[in-house]
């Protein structure tokens, strides 16, 4: 029950701050100078079609009717028209998601192989030659930017080395997993180089603890020490840091997305602004909004599961 | 411990062999792979002239009456012939026989006069279309437009892409359902289309001449330059559109490449504010417009490639003509200009470009560098290019880089004069709008010429836009693909003709 109303609370405050993101959106996007009929229009714009433009896409009306226009929209599902597709905008997101969303499974998947990997690696040799290069690697990766490592990947692995393709995403589920490799290994780096240091410090300090000389005590070694008692402990506050991370990996995707030409929810990001297109970027922006705060959730739910001491009150 | 590290290495092997495994691509084109910078988003035929790609993927799939060819000359396409009235205000169109959409229906007169209405209720491109006051089909192939007043231009708008033919009433279907996959009566049919993957053409089995020679056209988008190239070099992409200036020499001595540099009727131009100082001067423009070096901007902006501009009209679309003043760079003319301006010790002005264009960036450093030689000091405003464009339609600014692609002067012109000379104010709108008026009354070709030729010596002398230059269109391609022509003056191809050996 007090698990429950603890849920219920998160969630709730989940859409308040849905609707403060939606509105400052809203807000900062009509700030913006110009608007679509100029972006679409270009030089030769005369104020004749400016004007026929805004009125056909509902931008002669004044602000606050337009937000609570936007907003009762919403509410019904729908994130209006995208200028740039002539289409509904949860339409172009729909087709747009999947790929973003297999991209960001891809990587934690990646990144979570190399991440319990080294970390174990570096905790099991504390000091040692082994440790001392896994700590220096995150420092690598995070000095590396995105961009570069994709674009030095392609080269090898498209290129030189021709066992993936250089870019786009093939159909099927083998064409699929083959497309994105790379570009998950290139946000992988990133992600693993920020989350190798954090859980090499939790597993030392777990298995430094009294439980796990217990557990040793009671003839528990290898995998079972490992998976049972140390791990779970010692990822806690690298799950924390993971939540965080999420927001990045979406803010990485779109330059990912770019190199790779992905058909991914980064892309539309980019062509949207480009374009001045408003619902476009409103319903990106929120749907971005919405899953960083659905792996908040998420993560917060774990970390009670694990530790019973955090959580409802 | 020794376990769980077989497992993750299992883990990792299955994750690579999945990964690695060549099987075989069940979408692998048969025919030719374009790679492009950006998606076609819409295929509305209104919406489409905001997108080069929409554009001339559209152009594939539906025809026109009328279309320029790659020379800019105006040729029957679905049309036979057309004649036009003594009074020059009714102009009758004779169909071509046989002219048959992709669902091998026959074109009537009905379909035309349902495009053309169409044309002209579009917000975008309708303005175009609105000095037609009635259409009419008196039968199968004659359509008879009337105009309020002779239009010279008619034609040329004709032959653009909202005026292609489509089926009456959309064929049956609801109109954004048909926008997603029109019908016409071009040599292609889309197959397949997904948004933001690749827009998948086949021939279309009714086109009335000879059948293209590709099994499939595919268009993928791919944003990045240096990823479009990795393509062609791996053999994923046929043909490359937007090859980076820095790469041309590669392309060129790649013998399993080949380079297809067009000229096009683009050109990048400094407009200028001559409603507020120091522009409102005649003599300071003049001496801006002098100091620029337009080689130099050539050689920094497309290493070369190019050729110089000598106003916001390219050369292309003027039969190769620059005007006389300006074009070459003169200090000491110069000099003499800045002397008899109000400023004639040298002046202070900013400059408002795209930030995102990065030759639009080489480009006012080059001219940054330039005018500091004559005392001129020119700041640099990056900004984002609808602010640039928002800022134009206000008197907030004093210069701006801007770029336009010429596909009719007549219709340049009249958006001249229609936005107040790009919101700068020139005094010489009027007369442009004079000149623009008879050109629409001269109805031979060489005679518009003259005109357009001479207002364009008009402006590059008062010099309120001053021409910079005008980039070129670079495709690479395989060797294997032959027959690469333009299939109009903007440098986009002809894909009927294109031959995979």
């Amino acid at each position: 029950m007090r698990r429950a109303r603890y849920l219920a609370r998160r969630v709730a405050g989940v859409l308040v701050t849905l609707w403060g993101v939606s509105l400052l959106l809203f807000v900062l996007l009509q700030l913006q100078p110009g608007g679509p009929a100029e972006a679409m229009l270009g030089i030769t714009a005369t104020p004749s079609q400016i004007a026929a433009l805004n009125r056909e896409l509902g931008h002669d009306r004044p602000l606050p009717a337009r937000y609570l226009h936007y907003v009762a929209g919403l509410a019904h599902g729908d994130l209006g028209e995208s200028v740039i597709f002539g289409r509904p905008v949860t339409e172009v997101i729909a087709a747009a998601l999947p790929t973003t969303l297999k991209l960001g499974a891809y990587v934690l998947l990646l990144s979570g192989i190399a991440t319990v990997s080294l970390a174990t690696l570096a905790a099991s040799r504390r000091g040692g030659p082994v440790d001392h290069v896994i700590r220096v690697l995150p420092m690598v990766g995070l000095g590396m930017p995105s961009f570069w490592i994709a674009v030095v990947l392609l080269f090898l692995f498209a290129l030189r080395l021709p066992v993936f393709p250089a870019g786009g995403l093939q159909p099927g589920l083998v064409g699929g997993l083959r497309s994105l490799f790379l570009p998950a290994v290139t946000l992988s780096v990133v992600v693993s180089a920020i989350l190798v240091r954090s859980l090499r410090r939790g597993l030392i300090d777990t298995m430094e603890s009294d439980h796990v000389t217990a557990a040793r005590a009671r003839g528990l070694t290898g995998a079972r020490l490992l998976l049972g008692h140390v791990l779970p402990n010692a990822a806690i506050p690298t799950l924390t840091l993971l939540s965080l991370v999420s927001a990045s990996l979406l803010g990485g995707a779109v330059v990912v997305e770019s190199v790779f030409a992905l058909p991914g929810i980064g892309q539309l990001l980019v062509d949207g602004f480009r374009r001045h297109d408003v619902p476009l970027v409103m319903g990106v922006a929120l749907l971005t909004a919405v899953l960083v705060m659905t792996v908040n959730l998420l993560m917060d739910v774990v970390h009670a599961l694990l530790d019973p001491r955090v959580g409802p009150r | 411990m020794r376990r769980a590290w077989a497992g993750v290495a299992i883990l990792l092997s299955a994750a690579a062999m999945v990964s690695c495994s060549e099987v075989p691509d069940a979408a692998a084109p048969a025919g030719l792979v374009v790679a492009r910078a950006a998606d076609v988003t819409t295929l509305d035929s209104d919406a489409i002239s905001t997108s080069k790609e929409g554009s001339e993927t559209y152009g594939l799939i539906a025809e026109p009456l009328y279309t320029i060819d790659a020379k800019g000359a105006l040729r029957p396409l679905v049309a036979e012939s057309h004649t036009v009235s003594v009074d020059q205000l009714t102009w009758t169109f004779v169909l071509r026989q046989g002219v048959r959409f992709s669902t091998g229906v026959r074109v009537t007169a009905a379909d035309v006069k349902f495009t053309v209405e169409h044309a002209r209720r579009g917000p975008l491109q309708g303005e175009l279309y609105r000095g037609i006051t009635s259409i009419e089909a008196p039968d199968d192939r004659t359509v008879v437009l009337r105009t309020a007043e002779p239009d010279s231009a008619l034609l040329a708008n004709l032959a653009g892409y909202p005026a292609a033919i489509i089926p009456e009433d959309f064929g049956g279907m609801d109109e954004p359902a048909f926008w997603r996959d029109p019908i016409g009566t071009g040599p292609f049919m889309i197959d397949q289309w997904e948004q933001g993957r690749q827009l998948r053409l086949v021939p279309n089995p009714h086109f009335r001449g000879a059948k293209p020679a590709l099994a499939s056209l595919t268009f993928r988008p791919v944003p990045d330059a240096q990823t479009r190239m990795l393509q062609l070099r791996s053999g994923q992409a046929d043909i490359v559109d937007g090859v980076p200036y820095a790469q041309v020499d590669a392309v060129r001595s790649d013998s399993a490449l080949r380079l297809v540099e067009l000229a096009t009727p683009t050109a990048v131009f400094l407009t200028l504010n001559t409603a507020k100082p120091p522009f409102d001067d005649q003599h300071a423009r003049r001496a801006v417009s002098l100091a620029i070096d337009r080689q130099q901007l050539v050689r920094a902006t497309l290493l070369g490639r190019g050729r110089p501009a000598g106003s916001f009209l390219a050369a292309t679309a003027l039969g190769g003509y620059l005007p006389e003043f300006g074009v070459a760079r003169d200090l000491d003319a110069a000099r003499d200009e800045l002397a008899r301006s109000s400023s004639p010790g040298g002046f202070s002005f900013e400059i408002m470009y795209d930030a995102a264009n990065a030759q639009f960036g080489t480009a006012v450093q080059v001219i940054q560098a330039n005018l500091a030689e004559l005392g001129i000091t020119a700041t640099l405003n990056g900004t984002d290019r609808n602010a640039v464009l928002a800022t134009f339609a206000t008197p907030n600014w004093t210069a701006g880089v801007a770029e336009i692609t010429t596909g009719d002067v007549g219709y340049v012109l009249q958006f001249y004069t229609a936005t107040n000379g790009f919101g700068s104010g020139s005094a010489l709108v009027s007369e442009v709008s004079k000149r623009w008026r008879e050109s629409k009354l001269e109805f031979d070709e060489s005679g518009r010429l003259t005109i357009y030729r001479d207002l364009v010596a008009l402006i590059a002398d008062d010099a309120p836009q001053v021409g910079l230059y005008s980039p070129p269109r670079l495709y690479a391609t395989s060797a294997r693909v032959r027959s690469v022509e333009p299939v109009d003056p903007t440098g986009a191809l002809d894909f009927s003709k294109i031959v995979v050996t």
